[in-house]
């Protein structure tokens, strides 16, 4: 197990959004959590790298534990953690600096400031976001001027130009088209190789094509965690099946 | 459904009509800057005519400054002889030993032998200002001038400022003499109690001051700003230091001249002085008005300036970068310095623009600490310490309000109120250029990549 989640709860501005959860990420897997709008999924994933204190007023009980590193104990190095627990949002972030500095910017935050040794790794992280064939020609231009999708397997290949030994995304492809889309989830089933990657997704097909295992999540629980394939073809519980089949939600 | 249209469209041409107002008046108050302010230094005709009134009968030799048409009214409200609308011309005919020189409004009626002779002569001396002379002759150490009231003058060579038969001149020659006069009037020093000479010492005052207290206000309204809006938390206290910014802003320029008198020159002053020049106590060094105080004082006024334009340009940063740079494992530091302080420095620099342009044109505040009349020496010389922080200064609003206002010769300031006007609209223009154009740059800097 890569994150082995205990009793965590999550307050948001006094309103609980995540009520004794309990979960276990296996390592080198994908795992989806899908449920309803405001279920929690999303405070959950970004509970992983402990991105929830960046908004005020957030209170954290339980523990969530990272290999052998419980990672809300005192006196936790966050921009360690945050290293080895890499996010990717929603709506594509990218920097307003050219291609190659939005990639070098971890990079050189980590030390690497050799200009030989900072080509390869950068080219090396584009290469495996899948992007490295469309940019290597306008590697200085502003990455604003990048498609949607490009800008969000640039944030990826951010994301993994650091070697983090999590991913998580946050409903990565939502804000993308299809065409996008589908580069995103090649580029996921490319990555689970080498990263533990978990994948807050509204898109059941989605979750069903890209995830090894699945959470379903409601009322900031979880609610049924399996196998991908016993989830959607087998649920245990009623709610889950009835949220798959589209029947709430 | 008509009648929400109706609005739309109204309100349309409400807005686009007070924007084409505020263009007009700008480009009226430029133009008559420029119109008023270029013609000082022109080389008018000179005049020569004969003045008969009321027993009185006199050569007036000089140069027109203006005309005027008097109506019956105005000329029955003065107890004249009104039974015809009169027109009087303004002569200025510089220094006449008799007394009877300056400025005097002719009668037109009462004017004859009107000519523009070609042997009459503008002399400029450097104690008498400026002469006009019916006839010149050399003498053995300069010249010897018949003046309109008969007086003979004798002016030596090494006192004379200028000597120009004004009449002779051809086109391109008074252009030339234009040019030589308005470098005259940027490069010298003020003559004859600022009525005459050039504007110099004002011009490096005014750019010392503003640019000292750039370099004082930047780092200390930046830093706050970045406090207030990165570090603080939104607590009372805050909420307080930011409503006391905000009020800072609205404070009576003038309060802050008596407050840099109070404070900066009697306190701070006073104990640099104990301090660190004992041994000239009583005669102070710090202790009293000077660059130094004007450029604190400044910087204090407009600091609020520069506060509230860092912290909207850090407030305009949208939260996804901030969190795309946390997601690398960057500290806020980081954050702060690799990623949010480059997005926000053309708004920092926009908050300085702001703050020069208003430090420039300050008047009231200086008079309290360190801005005179009359301070020839320039702050700065070639031996050390270069920079004289203690030393009072001229300032070119001090100069507009002196000439203009506390001149004993208000026909001969008017025209130079508006020529130093103009120089310093042009100072600001330019110090303006020169931060958009490092905005500029920062922006392309920016978009190319860092």
């Amino acid at each position: 197990m890569k994150i082995s989640v205990q009793d965590l709860s999550v307050r948001l501005a006094g309103k609980v959004v995540l009520d004794q959860v309990n979960l276990q990420i296996p390592t080198h897997k994908v795992t989806a959590l899908i449920g309803p709008s405001g279920c929690g999924k999303s405070s959950l994933l970004r509970s992983f790298n402990r991105m929830n204190e960046l908004l005020d007023d957030t209170e954290t009980r339980g523990e969530v534990w990272l290999d052998q590193l419980n990672i809300y104990q005192d006196g936790i190095d966050l921009a360690e953690l945050r290293r080895r627990v890499g996010i990717v949002f929603q709506k594509p972030n990218p920097f307003p600096q050219s291609v190659y500095e939005n990639v070098a910017f971890g990079l050189r935050l980590q030390g690497v400031n050799s200009p030989r040794q900072l080509d390869e790794l950068v080219e090396a992280a584009l290469v495996k976001a899948a992007l490295w064939q469309e940019v290597k020609d306008r590697l200085y231009e502003n990455a604003l001027t990048l498609s949607g999708g490009q800008q969000q397997r640039l944030v990826i290949a951010r994301a993994i130009a650091i070697e983090p030994e999590v991913l998580l995304l946050d409903e990565p492809a939502s804000a993308l088209d299809p065409i996008s889309t589908l580069k995103i989830e090649e580029l996921i089933y490319e990555l689970k190789q080498h990263y533990t990657i978990v994948i807050v997704t509204h898109n059941m097909q989605q979750a069903a094509r890209v995830s090894d295992f699945t959470a379903f999540m409601n009322m900031g629980r979880v609610v049924e965690f399996d196998a991908t394939n016993k989830i959607f073809t087998d649920p245990q519980q009623a709610q889950t099946e009835d949220y798959i089949t589209g029947r709430f939600g | 459904m008509t009648k929400p249209r109706l609005h739309t469209n109204a309100w349309f041409w409400l807005s686009a009509l007070t924007s084409a107002l505020i263009l007009l008046l700008v480009l009226l108050l430029s133009w008559l800057m420029l119109q008023r302010g270029l013609g000082l230094f022109w080389p008018q005709d000179l005049v020569q005519f004969r003045y008969q009134q009321a027993g009185e009968n006199r050569l007036i030799a000089g140069e027109v400054i203006s005309r005027q048409q008097v109506s019956v009214a105005q000329l029955a409200a003065a107890g004249l002889d009104a039974s015809a609308p009169a027109e009087r011309i303004l002569v200025r005919q510089g220094y006449l030993p008799s007394g009877q020189g300056g400025y005097r409004w002719f009668w037109q009626a009462q004017i004859s032998e009107w000519q523009q002779p070609p042997q009459l002569t503008l002399v400029r001396e450097q104690q008498l200002g400026d002469l006009y002379a019916l006839q010149l002759a050399a003498t053995a150490d300069g010249y010897q001038l018949l003046l309109a009231d008969g007086h003979q003058l004798n002016v030596a060579a090494n006192q004379l400022l200028l000597l120009l038969p004004t009449n002779q001149l051809s086109w391109p020659a008074k252009l030339k003499l234009y040019l030589k006069q308005w470098w005259q009037f940027l490069s010298t020093e003020p003559r004859e109690a600022n009525s005459a000479g050039g504007i110099l010492p004002a011009i490096v005052g005014t750019v010392l001051s503003v640019l000292l207290m750039a370099l004082l206000v930047a780092p200390i309204g930046i830093m706050a700003g970045i406090y207030l809006h990165e570090y603080a938390r939104d607590s009372r206290l805050v909420r307080l230091v930011r409503l006391s910014v905000h009020n800072l802003a609205g404070v009576p320029s003038v309060v802050f001249g008596v407050f840099g008198l109070g404070f900066f020159v009697y306190v701070l002053g006073g104990s640099i002085d104990k301090l660190f020049y004992a041994g000239q106590l009583p005669q102070p060094t710090f202790g009293s008005p000077g660059l130094l105080w004007v450029s604190l004082t400044l910087a204090l006024l407009t600091l609020p300036v520069v506060i509230v334009a860092t912290e909207e340009g850090l407030s305009r940063i949208p939260q996804s970068l901030r969190l795309g740079g946390y997601a690398l494992g960057a500290t806020k530091a980081e954050v702060l310095y690799k990623l949010i302080l480059p997005q926000a420095r053309p708004a920092m620099l926009t908050g300085l623009i702001l703050a020069v342009s208003r430090a420039a044109g300050e008047v009231a505040p200086l008079i309290f600490v360190g801005v005179v009349k009359y301070a020839p020496v320039l702050p700065v010389s070639a031996s050390w310490p270069y920079l004289h922080l203690e030393q009072q200064i001229m300032t070119l609003g001090f100069q507009i309000y002196d000439v203009g206002l506390q001149s004993s010769n208000a026909d001969a300031a008017e025209p130079r109120v508006f020529a130093i006007a103009l120089v310093l609209l042009l100072l600001i223009g330019a110090l303006n250029l020169l931060a958009m154009r490092l905005r500029r740059h920062y922006r392309q800097l920016q978009q190319r990549s860092s």
